[in-house]
């Protein structure tokens, strides 16, 4: 193998163009628009791989991606199809399945236990003796198998990319491009997928003088033209699924195509037959030839023989001959062969034996094909053979129906064209060319133009009815094109006959199968495994009814065939689910925090500041002097309306018909179960105007909560979840009156904002909403401000708070301020069976008022008695115990630790965890196993830090 | 310091190395230092507009329904579902539309008006490529001069379409992750950040 010494004008390969690739550790020179398989094989290689169970060399086969043989790593991914994958400059391509290597393979000695693995094997051997099956069962892994995921490679990226079109053609060959325009020029938006990184189908690696080649030419510009023609090349359509929605995976990216109509024009699929050793290298189906030729300019052999069964393969001989191939012999399975034909005449001018009712027999050769036996197709008279170092197949193929399959369609078995035919479409499919059986050269190209037009019918307003009559009369007067022979399998010879080439099934093994019963063609492809290989039967499902139709003396239609399902090709899991979008959420004030080189971590999809030194430092500052916290990330929803309070009494626990006008309220919210699930504060800011704030994570649910309980209802409220409209702050420490009177001309004393106070004003010129409430334990004042002034207010907050040493705090100062202070996170220290009595929130719980969520419940929970309560904690000797861990009694769990930090202020590892009733009182010791130590700990039933909130009163 | 209004993506635009100018309270960028580039984007290919200094009132209730055909000066209506609407608003006409929808609203039962201007991201996606780079991130539908809500790149928005391109507003915490993914899905097609001059030359 070598690469012509003029490339063919219709080569896709610049050879002016250089690449270099590496293969096992070697060196490839490759050249621009290469595949990796072309240009190995232009470089001598012809073994890409060795076969899934026996281990056999195998080389080049179909060369439209679908056959398992040139299966290969390429950088890091396992499986690529080396003959569709283009060459890029470095990257680096391995082998798989072979040790050491394709050419020398040590699991080739599987070949000489075949007779361990008849059909079925794995159900009948290697079973017994049963301690031995972990054995087996590692080494049949080591030996059977496709390639490995290494583990090493960094992940690659993913795509999703949403499409619409009023008519998608899947298939860029002549009939698929002859539907495109037709439908486009019907006005309908097209998207054309196309599977090669081409256009143009089996006619653009024709020889270039000839006709098929030209007329794509000319087509492919006129698709190009039309701007409402998207072309998707490289792009496979695996799935057509209901509401004739496509999924195609390009390269990395999985496109989604929903269509209004779709037309199939995926031509045909290629395969081989069944004769004796009909796997070596050196064997290839005809097309695969073709685009060797006449696209990479390689010869694939220096003296081959052609065997066929239809018109296109003397024109892949034609080809040959072209290219410098000595052709030994052209043998045609068909009674005779078309004298008139141009091919013909140049195989005969050349000398070329042409062989009517001849076939291959068998194929010789250890590494790659040495000669072949030819013999006549009824199976008696004399064979020949000779000497080869190509045999080329081509003796028709299969119409790509799979996806309208997919779509409802059944196929139909064509006796005299002995292929299935797809019919009964689902509705707004459509088949065209090869795919739909049509396989004359002009009618393939007056078949697409009615599949388009037919499918753009109704969509635009001009009615294409006559020219599509008129297109199929002319299709009906053209002469109906045979590929197929009657069989796919030779009449005898020697070697081993391969049905399955992906999953090593042989004639042999199928027939077994049949003979143990399998008969029934899915059963048969359970149980022998045959078309259940990396291309899905796309190689030998056709052989395999052959055999059973004949063993079973059935005819096809009777036999049947198995039903196609997405994908139609394998596609990895990355594709399949494209790239997911996380996204996060950045605070008003997120550049000051990064400006201070905050440790920021994700909370709840938040970005937030952890801290900015440390906790021992920042929780001094806010006890001794003052600290700042982002508080933006609390949800806020705006209440308005005359009939807020009714609600409020509703969802809450608490009462609200008494909250005036500038306070605000600690509130809790419970489910209908009693359970208590968000809480927060809510401020009267006006008559009919109420500003409540929820945990960070919980206001889209309480929102929901709200309206949801809304619904169906009188009620005049208007709720607004105004998280993202406000920022927020929270400056705390005993100079915070100090800070925030420098910005404000608000009356910033404790009679007229005390605590639990709110207000509304402005701050350094920017309209605020302040509460007075303490979170964190110290005098404190929450300022929320529209959002877009988040830079602003950081900026004069710290400004103001520089003579007082003021500093940025983070979360994790504040979970320890906070839990100092005893104050619980719902969620955290609750949890899904957590009701308010039980979390020290019975004052909360307003049994006097009329009705509210959860009542019922909380009542019933009350009466029985609460069992376990929420309590602080100090550990003996300053342990932190780990989150979660549990309280233990005489051996048995009795709580879980909810929180627990070590308070540098108070030099003690505090926290708060559930407790048996009977044992929350001040001073009851608990055990604690934590990172299995054991931890004594006191309980403590009122606030670490300033138990009467003197300082948060101030 | 006098107080300065910007958007959720300024941080990331003086990262582009834009150039900023002061416009009825907020700070604008006008340019990403190459104004003819940022123009050939929004002709040929695509651009990236943030828009987050647009006014936005939400209307909420009864009243929705009237509000199509009242005409507020610098603003354009978008109705979302029957009882809810947002009016886009150029920052200067923004007081004035409030007061005039103010006093539309006075007396009408259950019907409220909310300024959320602060709560809102909007960026523009200009250019022949738009849809190419937006198909990347949602499978919404919109037609010309239409607008819907969708998912664009897992964050819900309105989507508006003109014969130009996209609009979209969404809440203002995802300004800077919808920025990396409008960037990052249309980087095969060439995209950049474009300011005003861009947009007015
Ligand atoms: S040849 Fe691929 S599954 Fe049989």
């Amino acid at each position: 193998m070598s690469r012509l010494s003029t490339p063919p004008s219709s080569t896709l390969v610049n050879r002016s163009k250089p690449l270099v690739f590496e293969y096992n550790g070697r060196r490839i020179d490759a050249c621009e628009g290469d595949t990796v398989a072309s240009a190995l094989m232009a470089s001598g290689v012809d073994i890409l791989s060795r076969s899934f169970k026996y281990h056999r060399p195998r080389g080049h086969l179909c060369g439209e991606g679908h056959c398992p043989n040139c299966m290969m790593n390429v950088d890091g991914s396992p499986n690529v199809r080396i003959c569709s994958e283009k060459v890029c400059n470095g990257m680096v391509v391995k082998h798989q399945n072979a040790i050491p290597s394709p050419e020398f393979d040590l699991l080739a000695i599987t070949q000489k236990f075949d007779f361990l693995m008849p059909a079925g094997f794995y159900y009948k051997i290697f079973h017994k003796p049963r301690f031995m099956w972990p054995v087996f069962e590692h080494f049949i892994r080591k030996v059977a198998g496709l390639g490995v995921v290494d583990g090493k490679t960094p992940p690659y990226r993913y795509e999703r990319q949403h499409l619409r079109a009023d008519v998608v053609v899947v298939g860029g060959g002549p009939s698929g491009l002859s539907a495109a325009l037709g439908a486009a020029e019907a006005g309908a938006s097209v998207t054309l997928v196309e599977q090669d990184s081409f256009l143009g189908g089996h006619f653009r690696f024709q020889n270039p003088e000839s006709s098929g080649f030209k007329k794509v030419l000319e087509l492919e510009k006129q698709v190009r033209a039309k701007s409402n023609i998207r072309v998707l090349t490289g792009a496979v359509a695996f799935g057509l699924y209901e509401g004739n929605m496509l999924g195609v995976v390009q390269g990395r990216r999985t496109v989604r195509i929903r269509a209004k109509r779709v037309v199939v024009a995926s031509g045909i699929l290629e395969r081989p037959f069944v004769f004796g050793n009909n796997d070596l290298p050196g064997i290839m189906l005809g097309r695969a030839v073709q685009r060797l030729l006449n696209l990479y300019g390689v010869q694939p052999g220096k003296r081959a023989v052609v065997v066929g069964s239809n018109d296109r393969a003397l024109d892949v001989a034609a080809d040959l001959l072209h290219a410098g191939v000595e052709v030994a012999a052209y043998a045609d399975q068909r009674e005779r062969i078309n004298d008139s034909l141009e091919s013909v005449k140049l195989l005969k001018s050349k000398g070329v034996a042409l062989l009517p009712a001849t076939t291959a027999v068998s194929a010789d050769g250890k590494m790659h094909i040495r000669s072949v036996t030819l013999g006549p197709v009824a199976g008696r008279g004399e064979n020949i053979r000779l000497d080869c170092d190509l045999l080329v197949l081509s003796v028709g193929g299969d119409p790509a129906i799979h996806l309208v399959q997919q779509g409802g369609a059944r196929g139909f078995f064509e006796e005299h064209r002995v292929e299935f035919i797809a019919k009964r479409l689902g509705e707004g499919h459509f088949v065209a060319g090869d795919s739909n059986g049509v396989h004359h050269e002009d009618s393939i190209l007056l078949d697409g133009r009615r599949a388009g037009l037919a499918a753009a019918q109704g969509l635009g307003s001009v009615d294409h009815a006559a020219e599509i009559a008129d297109l199929e009369s002319r299709l009906s007067a053209n002469p109906a094109v045979v590929l197929n022979p009657k069989t796919m399998v030779a009449p005898d010879g020697s070697g081993k006959r391969f049905v399955c080439v992906c999953e090593d099934v042989t004639e042999k093994d199928v027939c077994d199968a049949i003979r143990e019963g399998f008969d029934g063609i899915e059963t048969l492809k359970r149980y022998s495994t045959v078309s259940m290989g990396p291309c899905q039967g796309k190689m030998c499902q056709m052989s395999a009814i052959g055999i059973c139709a004949r063993e079973t003396n059935r005819t096809i239609e009777e036999t049947g065939s198995t039903v196609s399902r997405p994908p139609f090709i394998p596609i990895t899991l990355g594709a399949l689910t494209g790239r997911n979008y996380h996204p996060h959420k950045t605070v008003p004030t997120h550049s000051r925090h990064a400006a201070l080189n905050a440790k920021v971590i994700s909370l709840g999809d938040w970005l937030r500041p952890e801290m900015y030194s440390n906790p021992a430092e920042e929780s001094r500052a806010v006890h001794e002097r003052v600290g700042l916290i982002d508080v933006s990330t609390l949800g806020r929803i705006d209440l308005r309306g005359t009939d807020v309070v009714k609600l409020l009494d509703k969802v809450y626990i608490n009462s609200w018909g008494n909250l005036k006008v500038g306070r605000t309220r600690y509130g809790v919210m419970c489910d209908d179960t009693g359970i208590v699930f968000d809480d927060g504060t809510c401020a009267r800011l006006g008559d009919q105007h109420y500003f409540m704030t929820t945990t960070t994570s919980g206001v889209d649910g309480v929102y929901q909560w709200l309206t949801s309980w809304m619904a169906g209802t009188s009620l005049d409220v208007c709720v607004t979840n105004v998280t993202s409209g406000y920022g927020g702050v929270n400056i705390a420490g005993p100079r915070a009156k100090e800070v925030l009177g420098k910005l404000t001309s608000l009356n910033l004393d404790s009679k007229e904002f005390p605590y639990m106070g709110c207000v509304q004003g402005q701050v350094a010129g920017v309209p605020c909403i302040l509460f007075r409430i303490g979170f964190v334990g110290e005098l404190g004042y929450e300022v929320h401000f529209p959002s877009f002034y988040g830079e602003y207010m950081w900026d004069v907050i710290m400004d103001a708070g520089k003579e007082f040493d003021i500093r940025p705090f983070g979360v994790e100062t504040q979970r320890i301020l906070r839990l100092q202070k005893s104050h619980i996170i719902i969620g955290q220290d609750t949890d899904a069976i957590t009701n308010p009595l039980e979390a020290n929130l019975a004052w909360a719980v307003k049994f006097d008022k009329p009705d509210f969520i959860g009542r019922r419940a909380i009542f019933e929970a009350k009466k029985q008695g609460i069992k376990k309560s929420l309590v602080g904690f100090v550990t003996r000797h300053g342990e932190v115990p780990e989150e979660g861990t549990q309280v233990m009694e005489n051996g048995y769990s009795v709580g879980r630790v909810t929180s627990a930090r070590f308070s540098p202020h108070l030099n003690k590892s505090i926290g708060l965890a559930w407790v048996p009733t009977a044992r929350a009182k001040d001073g009851q010791p608990i055990l604690i196993r934590s990172k299995g130590e054991w931890v004594i700990a006191d309980v403590v039933t009122h606030p670490f830090y300033d138990p009467e909130g003197a300082r948060m009163k101030g | 310091m006098t107080p300065v209004k910007r958007s959720s993506v300024h941080h990331v635009q003086a990262h582009h190395h834009a150039r900023f100018v002061e416009r009825n309270g907020w700070e604008i960028a006008t340019s990403y230092g190459d104004v003819a580039a940022e123009k050939t984007a929004i002709q040929n290919g695509v651009a990236l507009v943030d828009l987050g200094w647009l006014g936005k009132l939400e209307c909420k209730g009864e009243w929705v329904a009237s509000l199509e055909s009242q005409p507020v000066e610098g603003a354009t209506f978008k109705k979302l579902i029957p009882t809810h609407g947002m009016w886009i608003v150029q920052p200067e006409a923004l007081d004035a539309a409030e007061k005039k929808l103010e006093s539309a609203l006075s007396g009408k039962s259950k019907s409220y008006l909310i300024n959320s201007s602060s709560a809102y991201a909007s960026f523009d996606l200009l250019g022949p490529k738009a849809a190419d780079v937006l198909c990347k991130l949602s499978s919404v539908q919109v037609a010309v001069g239409a607008h819907t809500q969708a998912t664009v790149g897992g964050v819900h928005c309105l989507v508006i379409r003109s014969e130009h391109g996209f609009q979209f507003h969404f809440g203002r915490e995802f300004g800077e992750c919808m920025w990396e993914f409008f960037m990052d899905a249309g980087m095969e097609f060439g995209i950049r950040p474009a300011g005003l001059d861009a947009l007015a030359s």
